[in-house]
Order: structure tokens, then C-alpha cells, then sequence
């Protein structure tokens, strides 16, 4: 646990090159760059279409919506993952049947079960409610 | 594996039984709500999943080790520590779920009574976990059970059909809500964050045995450079105390509070003034290790002499005390909102509580305590709940039955139209003041005396102050502030007896709210119970804080 | 016995609940029920003190020592029981909790029978004067009795502040309510004021509590002393360490020579600490108690509540309530704080006392609202009781006892008085009176009595009152006050109360005759039988008082010794510190332990 702080020179040394970089070259174009202002040269993109409208758009709640669902059922598969990799599977001879002990097997097996039917509850609460209707 | 192992991390399970029949409920609630929308049948079903919580908890209160190195395990490695004290809280928070739901039954539209009430039984489940809470996950997932819920009832409680949003101050009072709680999350994560950087582990007894240790080494090489865990610790202290202070509204955590409360409906400002109160003191002491496992009385001591605790905390909590109560009670003189006093109102009664958190670590040093502060917090915490939610619901009932209650002028002559509720609104705001014979004074006698009970510092230095005139100061500062309470409190029973009914509040007489007045009833009575016979709930509350004083004598014996 | 004392706090409370529930529409219900409640209360009070001063009357025996503090069996009819148990112990028995104790002594019995006796007159000056609401009327004013009552009766500080409190709750409705145009800001300033005050009080009671047996067991860390709230156990505790800490100095001073310097200096800060505890706990409480007495620069209050409130309000608030300031110092602050009582109490509250007699003579003799003219009498009046109180010795006390009983008696009559004119020409200006002798007899003659008695004519209880508190003060042995001097200055008090109360009744009742103009009213009668029975009890209680006040002495007296004695005590201690015993050299003596 020897905390030398020499050790973390490099680290610093290329923080600082880094930063030192970054603004550099934007002093250096403010300094150097010739700077005209006209109308077009004040236009979001100079060489491009001419932009229509404002920059902010409302989007329907229905794509949160989406959203969101998709975000509830990607988790569940994120939490299904470690516990089909953990969980006891049949084996070959030999090696250790699972990492988990036997003791929580079938703990572990009825909790990720509560945990799809809680998953299910919302599915149907949604569908219910009519999220799931593209109005 | 280890069987004392397998016991601590699955034989816990029976004995959340209660929060588990809540959540089942609470799916039940959600469900059903979509095919029937019916007020009635789903404040039903939720009044009677509380109560099959309640007999599921009575059933299987507290757990029983069969010796002593199973219980060191279920300590070490248990999620959940199924203490007494725990046992109060969750008692607490199923009966203050029980007088929410009758509170609300006529709050919210027809159509989303189900998930209203789904909401406030995921609320009371959160409490509980957040009661029993053993480590710093489950006690971080426990708050949000009872944060996430409540986002959702500010937009439940207002629009009366689906495609008829919340007001403007609705609105507001929902999203500044939202934010500021999820901020305050934050910010008590990333104090979890330093303990378990510091310490290694998230278990709060492992947390404590790992501070000891380490204070312990620098004292035996170093004794006079303070220990370097002080800076780290400094910033968990502060973070914790910060976020866990947003759900106390401690100023300056406080500043949502007056705005959500007068946006959203006074039945929702009664569960915000309620339900993350209970969470947050339950969670600030577990996490300062007031109340660690009524099993080991080492780990206890140990705790307490961890320098972070001793010197820091209480100077901490007693600044947050007095700022808190002193502003609240100050703004609390310019409303006239009456949701908004409350919230003010609210805010004051955080900042007595913490009276009792500050003086507890000082305690220790007392003799023969009457009261050890902790004690004296939860005491406060449930007469608190029955004055402020009887005083919502008076104001919940008079808006149900299509009288206004907005403002304070809203309610003249309330005496004239309707003597009882006045009568019994009364009895709420002098509960409030303190006034004898009710809980509030019970409440506010028991923290004071823990204040003054503070022995002097053994040396006497400039700085910091003596111990003594620190907390008799404080307490002087509560007994001010209780006076200038009493000017708004005051006001409002003024306005009920002294003015005469607007013609309109005496023409408005609507459909009754029975279940709304059966809460006011219950809240009356506990009012008037606690304050005409305190025994029972300090015994209890007594007997679910494990006295400081006792164990510091048992250890002192032991070793 | 000790049942019907209890009846007499239970009766009160049963009758509010009844009144409550009978409803507004049956008022003539409501006021019989009320009349019959007062007059049981009445009764019951009058047997329980009959009993008690007839005890005390056979008590012939003049015992030359009064014990040093109240024993337990000085309290008759007394109950106790644990309210709110604190401690137990390890085979469960509570050892300590705040209870319910509550019983009469000499120090209570007398406000206690005064309590009764002018609810029975608030009740009858209330039967045509309150109209509206009259079922909530008495419902708070019996919820009134049971504070007042129940403050008198208490043993417990934390009971006593309990009903101290309680008292303002009622109080606050019946002006708030019934009271004058600006009762609502009379009724919340009272409020307010009174709260503010009692808070602090709670804090110096709690902590004294709190802090004795700290100091026991720091004196002598083998015993585990005893937390406690009972008045007559904390006084001994009180007493036994005001005896104890400067023997425990004396005792190393002459030690032999090799005691250790540390250990005195130890005991010296004890002492130290104990007196700068006596003196914080004495200003706390004393903050409660001069706000309801009401001392000087706090009276504010009492003016605008007594013009604002109705007159039964009037009656119990200047009869009663403002006693239980002056009970408060009398029961609490001067046993419990002896040495702070005569070094801040004696200087400061007789200070301010004589500045209150001063001040509210003057005050009065400005007014023209009668009311407000009586109110301020209250606030000279008080002034004696208080300085009475701080003569700390025999006389003093029982003048000021007296004083207590005679305001109350006469006080009350006058606001009775003031409340029957009122009602009959819905004026207070003296200036609109004049010559009502001759159209109102018999309110004349009552008048007249009641300012003789209140203004101390010989012969009446007014004078006895007032010359004990007089002497008392002039016999005052302290270390910082001249007693004459307050003496002298609360003498012209007493020729002040004369000329004001007296012009007030040559104004109202003497010469032309100057009757109010008053839109429509028919002939005006003087009093009614109802009115006559609400005064003559308190006109002839006052005459007795004045010619036989031997009860009323004997039954007080042994407890105003044990205060007089406590009161000694604390001035030889006093008088010991000027004079110190020269204290052996410290340096010696250790330096006589180091060669050992």
C-alpha cells in the first residue's frame, strides 16, 4: 500500500497535455482565423441547406412510452442473465454442478419467478391501460 | 456452506411476510384497477390487506435464534435485522398506512382509487423494510419503495379523468418533487458510497466493527493526529444527513416542501408530511448506528466511540435542529395557505425531532437518562403522525364535502357550521402547540427532557461549548419556538371560533366522507390517548430502543 | 376523603362534557346544570377546608421547631398514583415517574375554596349576560375550574404545569368569543404571552429535576438517587443539599492536613455549580410566574384581556388565575430556589413589585373605563402579593397569602360589580355616570363596601392583608435590600389605591345624578335576587376575613414556617459567605501531603 504520488506522474503529465491542446488550438484559430461576419457566415452550417423552423420538436409521449417499456423488459433480461448463468444446470460428470449452493437453489429459482410475475403484472397493467394502442 | 450462513440469509424470510402480502396486494390493485373503478371496493381490499399484514406481522413478530453464533450471523449477514425496534416501525407504519388509506379514500378520481391505494401499500411496505433495513442496499432500495410511490400518487391524486392533466401548481408540485427526491437520492448514495469505500462492506453492524477497528489502530500508533478516516467520514456524515434530510425537511433540504404541499392535494401533502418522515428517521438511525442489534452491546459501544460520531454528529444535528425548527416556525407566521402552513408546520416538528438525535450520542454520559433521545424521537414521530394527519384530514374531509379549505379564512367560523370537526381540529392544533393533556406536549416533554439532561463536558474549553449549556440552549431555542408556533397554530383556531361562517361555507354542506372521518376520529383519539396516558407507547418505544445507558453499564461490566 | 377531593376535580370536567353535549338550544338546561355543579363544587370545597382548618385549629400544640421541609402527612385528602412511570427498577417496581399527586395543604386550601366560590358567582353574573352559545360558554368555563383546581391541588411539577397550561385554553375561547370588539387580539396576545413565559418554566422545572440527583450522585457516587417530581420530595432534596455542600467545604477545611487540595476544589465547584443551577432554574420559573402574576414590564396582557373579557372571564382572570403566578413563586421558586429567591428575588421582584404598585395606581388613576381602572388596581394589588412574597419571612408570606385570598374576594366583586352596570347601560365610561346612588341603592352600598375592603379600611380584610405585607417587608433582613425603603414606597401605593378607587366611586355613585343615555331601555331595577346572591357571599366573607382571620391563620401557618424557615436558612448561608471562616492555606496543606 506504498502511495507514491510519483507514480501518477505520467498520468498528470498527459492530463495536461491534453487540456493544454484543447485550448491551444481554439486560442489559436480565435487568434489566427480571419473572421468575417456576414449573414451567411453567421448561418448554423455555412455550406448547407438553410434550416427551417425551430431547433426544439415535441415528440409524442408515445415514443417515452415505448421507451420506457422497452427499458422495463431489457432490465428483466439483464437480471434473467447472471441467474441462468449462475443457476444449476444439469452438468457434465465432474465438475461443480453450480456456483450457487444447494441450500438457495430452489430460493433463488421461486424468487426469479416473483420477480417475472411482477414483470407480467406490469406487462398487463400496461396492456390494460392501453399503452400498448398507437393513438 | 455454513448452516449458521443459510440461516442468516433465508430464515428472515418468514418474518417479511407482512411486506410481502402488501406488495401482493399492491398487484392486485393494479390490476383490478384497470376492469373495476370503484373507490370503495379497492379501499376495501387495501384496508384489508393492511390488516392481513398486521395479523401476519402479530403472528410472527420477532424471530428467535437458537444461539448465539446463529443470531452473530443473521447480524453479519442478514439483510434485514428483525429488531424491536423494527417491530415498533413497521407496527407504526402499518397503523399510519391504515389511517392513510381512509384519509385518501375520497381524494382521488374513481378510476384511480386502485392505484392510489396500491401506491400507499407499497409506501407502508417501504417503511417497514426501511425499519428493518440491515445494510446500506436494502436500506437504499427500502427509501425508494417508499420515494417511487409517492411520485406517482402527485399526479394520481389531482386529474379527475385520464386525459385531464394536473393544474399548473399540480404540475410543479409533482416535478419539483420528483427531481428534488431523486437529487436527494443521489446525494445519500453517494454518502453509502464513502461507508462502503471506507469501510468494505454495506452491512451497518460489519460498518461499525470496521470503524472501531480503525480508529482503534491510529489511536494505539498515532494518538495524537486524528484518525484519517475524520475527513472521509466527515463527507459520508454530511451527504447521509443531506439526502436522508430532504425526506426529514431539515433546512435547508426543506425548501420543496411549502410549494408541493399547497400544488398537490391536501390528501397527498398529508402522506408527504407523513410516510418519508418515518422512512428518513428510521433510516438516519440505523445508519448512525443509535439502534444496532439489541444483540451485542460491544459493536454498540464501539459505534459510539468512533470519533466521526461523538464529536461531529451531534454539533452537526444540533445546528440542523436549530436552523430547521427556527425557520420553519418563523415562515409558518407569514401563510396563509393552510397546506402550506402545515408544510411549514412540518418542517418546524422535523427540526424537534432532531432535538432528540443530537442529544442521544451526549446521552451516554447521563445518568440514569430517563429518556435516551432516540426514544424520545420515535415517541415525538408517532404523536406527530396522529396531530398532522388528524389536522389533514379535517382539512381533507372539509374538501371532500365541497367546502373549500385553502386558506385560512376558508375555514371562519367553522365552530358555528361544524362544531365537532372545529372542536376536534382544535384539539389537533393544540397537540401541535404542546398543550397539556395531549400527545404533542407528551412528545415535546420527553425531548426536551432528554435535552436537559445532557451532563457537562468533563473539561471545560472555549471551544467547542460546554455540552450542557449547548443543549439546554437548545432546548430553551424549541421551548421559544413552541411559543411562536402557537401565534399560527393559534391563528387558525382563532378563525374557526372567533369569526363568523362566510355565507358560503354555511350554505356548502355535501356528501360525507366517512372513512376520512373515521381517520380524523382515529388520529382524535390517539391525540387525546397518548397525551391523557403516555405509558403504553413509551414502554413501547422504550422497549424497542435499546437503553444506551444499560448497555453502556453491561459492557462496562463485561470487560 | 381523598374520594371527594377527587370528586371536586372530576365534577368540573364532567359538567364541561355535559354542557357540550346538551347542545346550544337548551341554555336555561345548561345554566341549571351549571348553577348545580358550581354550588356541589362549592360545597365539596367547603366541607374538604372545613375539615382541614378545624384539624389545624386543634393543632394546639405550638411546636418550637417546624421541620426544615413540608412532610408527606401535612397533605390531606391527598392521591397519588404514577402517570407516566420513568424508571423501574430491576424487579420491576417504578422508582420514579411523573404522577398524579394531588392533595390540600395550608398553602392551597384557601385558593382552593376561592376557586369554588367565585365559580359559583361567574356562573350566576352569567345568566343573562351570555346569550349565544351558552352551552359552549360553560363547557369551557368548567374545563376553566378543573385547570385552576387542578394547579392548587398539584403535588407533581409536571401535573402542575400541566393544569397551569390548561388554564389557558379555556381562558382563551371565553374572551375570544364572548369578549369586546378587540377580543380577538386580546384573546391570542394573553395566549401568547402566558405560553411563552410557562414554556420557559417547563424548562427550569424539568431540568431542576433532572440535575438533582446528577449532583447527588457526583457528591456521593455510592448511592443512586432517585429522580423525582414531587414538590415536597424535590424541596427536601433542594434542602438537603443546601445543607450539605458547604459542610462537605467546612469539613476539609478542618481536615486534618493531609486532604488533598483537589477534592476541595472539586466540592467548591460543586457548590458553584449547584448555586449557578439555583439561578438559571429560579429565572426560568420566574419567567412563567411573572408573566401571570403579572409583573411589570409583562403586564401588558392583563389590561386588554380583562376590558375584552366577558365579565364571568373577568371575574375567574382576576379572582383566580392571576394567583397562580403568585402561588407558583410561593409553591415552586421560593423552596426551590432559597439562596436564588433572596439574592435575584428579593431585590429584583421586590423591586419590581413596588414599581407595579406604583405604576398601576398611577395607571388606574388615568383611567376612565372602569374596567380598565379595576385591571390596573389588579396590577398595584399583585404588587403586594408579591412583595409580600419576598419579604421571605413569616409575615411577609402570610400577608401575601392573604393578599392573595382578599384580591381575589374583592377584585372579583368589583369585576361583578362593573359587570352588572355594564349590563344594565352597555357603558364603562365613569364619565357618562354620575349620582347612581340614588337610582341604584343597594349597587351603591355593595360598591362602596367592596372599595373599603379593597382599599384596606380596618376592620375589613383589605387592611389586615396589606399591613402584613407592609410589615413583613419593613422586618426584611437581606443582604441587598433596604426593606424600609420598599416599605415606605408601597405605603403610598396604598394611599394611591384610596384616591383612585375612591373617585371612581364618588364619580359613578355621588353627586348629580347623570344617567347614561341609552336608546330604549325600559326602567332600570337595582339589583335582583340573582345579583345578590352572587355578591353577598363575597361582601360577608370579606367582613369576616377582616374581624376574624384566625382560621385562615392557623390553617396556613405551619407551611408559610417551613417557607420561613427555608428562607433563614438561605440567609445564614448567605451571611456565612460574607464572612467567611478564613480557609486553611491550600498551598500549606499541600505541600504538607507532598513531604508525607
Amino acid at each position: 500500500m506504498d502511495f507514491a504520488l510519483s507514480t501518477y506522474y505520467p498520468i498528470f503529465l498527459f492530463l495536461l497535455v491534453v487540456v493544454g491542446f484543447a485550448v491551444s488550438a481554439l486560442v489559436a484559430t480565435h487568434l489566427l482565423g480571419p473572421s468575417r461576419r456576414t449573414p451567411v457566415k453567421q448561418m448554423p452550417y455555412e455550406s448547407g441547406m438553410d434550416p427551417i423552423g425551430d431547433a426544439r420538436q415535441h415528440f409524442d409521449v408515445k415514443f417515452y412510452l415505448i421507451a420506457i417499456l422497452f427499458l422495463v423488459f431489457d432490465v428483466e433480461l439483464l437480471f434473467l442473465y447472471p441467474w441462468a448463468a449462475m443457476y444449476p444446470w444439469a452438468s457434465g460428470p465432474g465438475e461443480p454442478s453450480s456456483y450457487l449452493p444447494g441450500e438457495f437453489q430452489s430460493l433463488v429459482f421461486w424468487e426469479v419467478l416473483v420477480f417475472l410475475l411482477s414483470v407480467v403484472v406490469a406487462y398487463i397493467y400496461a396492456w390494460r391501460r392501453g399503452v400498448f394502442r398507437w393513438r | 456452506m455454513n448452516p449458521n450462513l443459510v440461516t442468516a440469509l433465508t430464515g428472515y424470510l418468514p418474518y417479511l411476510v407482512p411486506e410481502m402480502l402488501l406488495g401482493a396486494a399492491a398487484c392486485v390493485l393494479f390490476l383490478g384497477g384497470t376492469w373495476r373503478a370503484n373507490r370503495h371496493l379497492w379501499g376495501g381490499v387495501a384496508l384489508v390487506s393492511l390488516a392481513m399484514a398486521a395479523l401476519a406481522l402479530s403472528f410472527n413478530p420477532l424471530p428467535h435464534y437458537e444461539s448465539a453464533s446463529v443470531a452473530d450471523a443473521s447480524r453479519y449477514a442478514s439483510p434485514v435485522m428483525l429488531d424491536r425496534l423494527a417491530l415498533l416501525l413497521r407496527g407504526v407504519s402499518l397503523a399510519g398506512g391504515l389511517l392513510l388509506v381512509l384519509l385518501c379514500w375520497d381524494s382521488m378520481p374513481e378510476n384511480r382509487a386502485a392505484e392510489y391505494h396500491a401506491c400507499l401499500l407499497l409506501m407502508v411496505a417501504g417503511m417497514g423494510l426501511c425499519a428493518a433495513a440491515n445494510e446500506l442496499v436494502t436500506l437504499f432500495l427500502a427509501l425508494e419503495l417508499t420515494s417511487i410511490p409517492t411520485y406517482l400518487i402527485l399526479y394520481l391524486g389531482k386529474s379527475s379523468t385520464p386525459n385531464d392533466g394536473l393544474d399548473a401548481a399540480g404540475q410543479e408540485a409533482a416535478m419539483k418533487y420528483f427531481l428534488l427526491s431523486i437529487f436527494s437520492s443521489a446525494l445519500t448514495l453517494f454518502g453509502f458510497s464513502y461507508l462502503y469505500g471506507m469501510a468494505g462492506t454495506t452491512n451497518l453492524p460489519g460498518l461499525a466493527d470496521a470503524f472501531r477497528r480503525a480508529s482503534d489502530l491510529s489511536a494505539a500508533t498515532e494518538p495524537t493526529v486524528p484518525s484519517p478516516l475524520m475527513g472521509m467520514g466527515m463527507v459520508a456524515l454530511v451527504m447521509v444527513v443531506a439526502g436522508l434530510g430532504f425526506r426529514l425537511t431539515a433546512v435547508p433540504f426543506h425548501f420543496y416542501a411549502p410549494d408541493v404541499y399547497q400544488g398537490t392535494t391536501t390528501a397527498n401533502a398529508a402522506v408527504l408530511a407523513f410516510v418519508p418522515k418515518v422512512a428518513g428517521f428510521a433510516a438516519l438511525v440505523r445508519v448512525l448506528g443509535f439502534v444496532l442489534p439489541n444483540l451485542s452491546h460491544e459493536v454498540f459501544t464501539a459505534t459510539l466511540s468512533r470519533p466521526i460520531l461523538r464529536e461531529q454528529l451531534p454539533i452537526l444535528l444540533w445546528i440542523v435542529a436549530a436552523v430547521t425548527m427556527t425557520l420553519g416556525n418563523l415562515l409558518g407566521l407569514l401563510q396563509d395557505n393552510l397546506r402550506r402552513l402545515l408544510a411549514y408546520s412540518s418542517v418546524a416538528h422535523a427540526g424537534y425531532m432532531l432535538i432528540g438525535l443530537a442529544a442521544a450520542p451526549r446521552l451516554l454520559d447521563a445518568f440514569d437518562a430517563p429518556v435516551d433521545g432516540v426514544d424520545a424521537v420515535f415517541f415525538y414521530l408517532v404523536t406527530y403522525g396522529a396531530m398532522t394527519l388528524g389536522a389533514f384530514g379535517v382539512l381533507q374531509y372539509l374538501s371532500s364535502s365541497g367546502q373549500k379549505a385553502e386558506t385560512v379564512d376558508d375555514l371562519a367560523g367553522l365552530s358555528k357550521t361544524r362544531p365537532g370537526l372545529a372542536l376536534i381540529m382544535v384539539l389537533f392544533l393544540f397537540s401541535l402547540i404542546g398543550i397539556p393533556f395531549t400527545a404533542g406536549f407528551m412528545g415535546k416533554f420527553l425531548l426536551f427532557a432528554g435535552a436537559l439532561d445532557v451532563p457537562p463536558s468533563q473539561e471545560t474549553t472555549f471551544w467547542p461549548p460546554d455540552q450542557r449549556t449547548l443543549f439546554v440552549g437548545l432546548a430553551l431555542l424549541a421551548a421559544l419556538n413552541a411559543a411562536i408556533g402557537g401565534w399560527y397554530y393559534l391563528r387558525i383556531a382563532a378563525v374557526m371560533y372567533l369569526r363568523d361562517p362566510s355565507p358560503l361555507a354555511a350554505a356548502a354542506e355535501g356528501k360525507r366522507s366517512w372513512p376520512t372521518l373515521a381517520a380524523v376520529g382515529l388520529c382524535g383519539a390517539l391525540t387525546l390517548g397518548i397525551g391523557i396516558n403516555p405509558d403504553p407507547l413509551k414502554r413501547a418505544v422504550q422497549s424497542a430502543v435499546p437503553r444506551l445507558t444499560d448497555m453502556v453499564s453491561v459492557s462496562a461490566v463485561e470487560h | 376523603m381523598s374520594g371527594l377531593f377527587l370528586l371536586l376535580l372530576a365534577l368540573p370536567l364532567g359538567t364541561a362534557v355535559a354542557s357540550a353535549l346538551l347542545g346550544s338550544g337548551r341554555a336555561a338546561a345548561v345554566r341549571w346544570l351549571s348553577l348545580g355543579s358550581a354550588l356541589a363544587s362549592l360545597l365539596l370545597a367547603t366541607i374538604l377546608s372545613v375539615q382541614f382548618a378545624a384539624a389545624r385549629l386543634d393543632q394546639t400544640s405550638t411546636d418550637a421547631k417546624s421541620p426544615s421541609t413540608f412532610p408527606d402527612e401535612w397533605i390531606r385528602f391527598s392521591t397519588r398514583t404514577n402517570l407516566l412511570p420513568l424508571h423501574t427498577t430491576a424487579n420491576g417496581t417504578v422508582d420514579s415517574a411523573i404522577q398524579f399527586y394531588v392533595g390540600i395543604d395550608g398553602l392551597n386550601v384557601w385558593l382552593i375554596l376561592l376557586t369554588a366560590l367565585l365559580m359559583v358567582s361567574s356562573v350566576l353574573v352569567s345568566w343573562t349576560a351570555i346569550t349565544e352559545r351558552v352551552n359552549e360558554f360553560h363547557a369551557w368555563l368548567f374545563v376553566l375550574q378543573l385547570g385552576m383546581t387542578g394547579v392548587f391541588a398539584s403535588f407533581d411539577i409536571i401535573l402542575f404545569y400541566a393544569f397551569f397550561e390548561l388554564t389557558l385554553v379555556p381562558l382563551f375561547f371565553l374572551i375570544g368569543i364572548w369578549g369586546g370588539p378587540q377580543r380577538q387580539y386580546a384573546a391570542r396576545k394573553f395566549f401568547i404571552y402566558t405560553l411563552t413565559g410557562s414554556l420557559v418554566t417547563l424548562l427550569g422545572i424539568v431540568s431542576l429535576a433532572l440535575t438533582l440527583p446528577q449532583i447527588e450522585s457526583q457528591r456521593d457516587p455510592t448511592r443512586t438517587p432517585l429522580l423525582t417530581f414531587a414538590i415536597p420530595e424535590l424541596i427536601a432534596k433542594v434542602d438537603a443539599l443546601n445543607d450539605k455542600l458547604p459542610k462537605d467545604i467546612q469539613e476539609l477545611e478542618q481536615a486534618p492536613p493531609d486532604f488533598e487540595p483537589h477534592l476541595l476544589k472539586e466540592r467548591r465547584e460543586r457548590l458553584d455549580s449547584w448555586h449557578r443551577v439555583q439561578m438559571w432554574v429560579f429565572l426560568a420559573m420566574m419567567c412563567g410566574f411573572a408573566v401571570k402574576v403579572p409583573m411589570v414590564p409583562v403586564h401588558t396582557w392583563l389590561p386588554l384581556a380583562h376590558v375584552e373579557a366577558p365579565t364571568a372571564g373577568s371575574v375567574l382572570l382576576a379572582g383566580v388565575l392571576l394567583k397562580l403566578g403568585t402561588y407558583g413563586f410561593l409553591r415552586l421558586c421560593v423552596p426551590l430556589a432559597p439562596d436564588a429567591s433572596l439574592r435575584i428575588g428579593a431585590p429584583l421582584l421586590g423591586g419590581l413589585a413596588v414599581v407595579g404598585i406604583l405604576y398601576g395606581a398611577f395607571c388606574a388613576l388615568a383611567q376612565d373605563d372602569v374596567k380598565k381602572l379595576v385591571a390596573y388596581s389588579s396590577v398595584s394589588h399583585l404588587g403586594y402579593c408579591m412583595l409580600g412574597l419576598f419579604a421571605l419571612n413569616e409575615v411577609g408570606m402570610t400577608g401575601s397569602l392573604m393578599q392573595m385570598i382578599n384580591h381575589g374576594l374583592s377584585t372579583g366583586a368589583l369585576f361583578l360589580l362593573v359587570g352588572m352596570l355594564y349590563e344594565r347601560y352597555h357603558t364603562r365610561k365613569m364619565a357618562d355616570y354620575g349620582g347612581m346612588g340614588s337610582r341604584l341603592h343597594l349597587m351603591a352600598v355593595f360598591m362602596v363596601f367592596i372599595t373599603m375592603s379593597s382599599v384596606g379600611l380596618p376592620g375589613l380584610n383589605g387592611f389586615l392583608g396589606e399591613w402584613l405585607v407592609i410589615s413583613g417587608m419593613y422586618d426584611f433582613t437581606g443582604t441587598q435590600v433596604r426593606g424600609t425603603l420598599l416599605a415606605g414606597l408601597s405605603a403610598v401605593g396604598v394611599v394611591l389605591g384610596a384616591w383612585y378607587m375612591l373617585t371612581m366611586v364618588r364619580q359613578i355613585f355621588f353627586g348629580p345624578l347623570k344617567e347614561p343615555h341609552r336608546e330604549g331601555h325600559g326602567v332600570i331595577g337595582d339589583l335582583n335576587g340573582r345579583e345578590l346572591a352572587t355578591l353577598v357571599p363575597l361582601a360577608v366573607l370579606c367582613l369576616a376575613l377582616g374581624v376574624y382571620p384566625k382560621p385562615f391563620f392557623k390553617a396556613v401557618s405551619p407551611e408559610i414556617r417551613v417557607l420561613a424557615g427555608i428562607a433563614d436558612a438561605a440567609r445564614r448561608r448567605a451571611a456565612a459567605e460574607q464572612s467567611p471562616v478564613p480557609p486553611r492555606d491550600i498551598r500549606q496543606a499541600a505541600t504538607a501531603t507532598e513531604k508525607k
